[in-house]
């Protein structure tokens, strides 16, 4: 099991927003971290740094113990495929089944075209795919076009699409808040659940402070790209939950403008 | 504040005056205009003989002569053959060509540029003028107005299919980035799913096009029932020449039902 260490972590974007200002964190495995801080905090970012889809502008993200930043391409793919990422939008392909979008969780570790398609991909990875499916408990929608699946079925089959991924580490960015309150909360037992079974790192950005409470092992809270607030959850009180949130406006002003 | 208070606030003007170089450009288009209406001599005279002249070919032309009416059809067929397999080619050809050209997929936005270039420079030359230089290329026949169709359906497929997958939302592209896929597994599992369905419709609108554009390759040489229709009104025989513009009505409108069916289909 994979831990994930972030050192100094900066990023700044060419309009000279810092979004990420000396980040510090380590995740161990079977620990729900969750991410709490306004828009424009920087959890999104964060995420994406971790995963490579943003470059950071100095500091480290190690996966195991392999830095991203001193990565091949084709060595990043292969850290990648330690990383499963759950997004708001769900990122599924609405025209494809939602089998077909749980299959190409196997992207990252297959070989060749064959595995591109649920007609031609291998029995293994097709017997896969219905498990995690099955897992998430949508093996009866296998079939149906994702674009005719309600918002939380649409994050369950994501979630499906993650955990064929066979991932390590599980970053979710605000995967509840397109959805109603009942359907967020299935999520965010589904994720925990999945977290806790299989010792996972699981880091979950949120807006919603009653569920960061109720789910979290650990919160991190991020204001102005810094790390304000690190601790246990249960030692976590609501006015510095407040505070956290509280305090970012003026930042939110500047970025605004800019 | 009332509307009598003397400093209410400042309608916005009825009337805007243009800026002074749209006055140019106004005066040279309506020369061309005037120049165009008068060099095309249409006076009401000429109108009315020439509508004497349609009733003197329609009398001529009917009925229609069924004699030569198994080789127009051998020949219609070749025509919508000439359409469909030129149009097939142009698409697959797009293909790669787009992914190239479109900004989110092109490995680089120079090669991206030159592609859009190449696809515009197949557009802007007209069908027949490709028609033409293909047939001093490979000779008279099907081959060069097939040739020429796939190049006409390039410069529209190519600038289409592009634009298509520059509206693909960067959500699913990034979720198969983010769990490792490679460039082609993005491209095969995200982009071509999502622009399929406009992809096939794109095609039909070309193959709609490119059977019309077959017809009068034909008339230049290159195949089908073009050549037919030619020699027909070169020897007077409209009566021949009728059979064929029905028989290419019909087939032009089954096409255009046959693509619209297909289309709602898919989108």
């Amino acid at each position: 099991m994979l831990s994930l260490q972030i050192r100094q972590l900066c990023k700044a974007f060419p309009n000279g927003t810092q979004a990420l200002d000396r980040v510090n964190l380590l995740a161990r495995p079977g620990e729900g971290i969750v991410l709490l801080g306004s828009n424009g905090s920087g959890k999104s970012t964060l995420l994406r740094c971790i995963v490579g889809l943003e470059t950071p502008t100095s500091g480290s993200v190690k996966v195991g113990d392999r830095d991203l930043s001193a990565l091949s391409p084709a060595d990043l793919r292969q850290v990648r495929r330690q990383l499963g990422m759950v997004f708001q939008h769900f990122n599924l392909v609405g025209n494809l089944s939602a089998f077909h979008n749980v299959l190409h969780g196997s992207l990252g570790r297959s070989r060749g075209p064959h595995f591109w398609f649920p007609a031609t991909a291998p029995d293994r990875e097709r017997q896969r795919a219905m498990a995690c499916l099955a897992r998430v408990g949508l093996a009866d929608r296998a079939g149906q076009r994702a674009d005719t699946l309600s918002g939380g079925q649409l994050q369950r089959v994501a979630i499906a699409r993650m955990l064929m991924q066979q991932p390590d580490i599980v970053l979710a960015d605000e995967p509840v808040a397109s959805l109603d309150p009942k359907a967020g909360r299935e999520i965010m037992d589904l994720l925990w659940e999945i977290a806790r079974e299989r010792q996972l790192v699981l880091i979950c950005a949120l807006h919603q402070l009653e569920l960061a409470r109720a789910y979290a092992d650990r919160i991190v809270g991020l204001n102005r790209g810094r790390v304000q607030l690190d601790r246990r959850a249960s030692d976590v009180d609501a006015a510095e939950l407040t505070w956290l949130y509280e305090n970012a406006g003026d930042r939110a002003t500047v970025t605004a403008v800019t | 504040m009332t509307l009598s208070d003397r400093d209410a606030i400042a309608l916005p003007p009825r009337w805007r005056w243009p800026q002074w170089y749209w006055l140019p450009i106004a005066i040279v288009l309506l020369g061309f205009f005037l120049h165009g209406v008068f060099i095309s001599e249409l006076t009401p005279a000429r109108l009315i003989r020439g509508f004497f002249r349609l009733g003197q070919f329609l009398q001529e032309a009917f009925p229609p002569s069924p004699t030569r009416l198994g080789s127009v059809i051998e020949a219609t067929i070749e025509t919508f053959e000439i359409a469909l397999v030129g149009t097939v080619a142009g698409a697959i050809v797009s293909l790669p060509l787009s992914l190239l050209a479109a900004s989110n997929t092109s490995p680089h936005p120079a090669l991206a540029t030159g592609v859009r270039s190449l696809v515009a420079l197949l557009r802007v030359v007209p069908d027949l003028i490709w028609g033409l230089i293909f047939i001093v290329v490979v000779g008279l026949g099907a081959a060069p107005g097939i040739m020429a169709i796939a190049v006409d359906t390039i410069g529209f497929c190519g600038k289409f299919f592009a634009e298509r997958i520059e509206e693909i939302e960067p959500g699913p592209m990034e979720a198969l980035k983010a769990l490792g896929a490679s460039r082609w597994g993005v491209v095969a599992g995200a982009i071509i799913p999502a622009a399929l369905p406009s992809f096939v419709a794109t095609s039909l609108f070309a193959l709609e096009s490119s059977v019309r554009s077959a017809v009068v390759l034909g008339l230049v040489g290159a195949g089908g029932i073009g050549v037919e229709l030619q020699t027909s009104m070169q020897l007077l025989r409209y009566d021949e020449a009728l059979t064929i513009i029905l028989v290419i009505f019909a087939v032009v409108t089954a096409v255009e039902r046959m693509a619209a069916t297909i289309r709602k289909a898919v989108l």
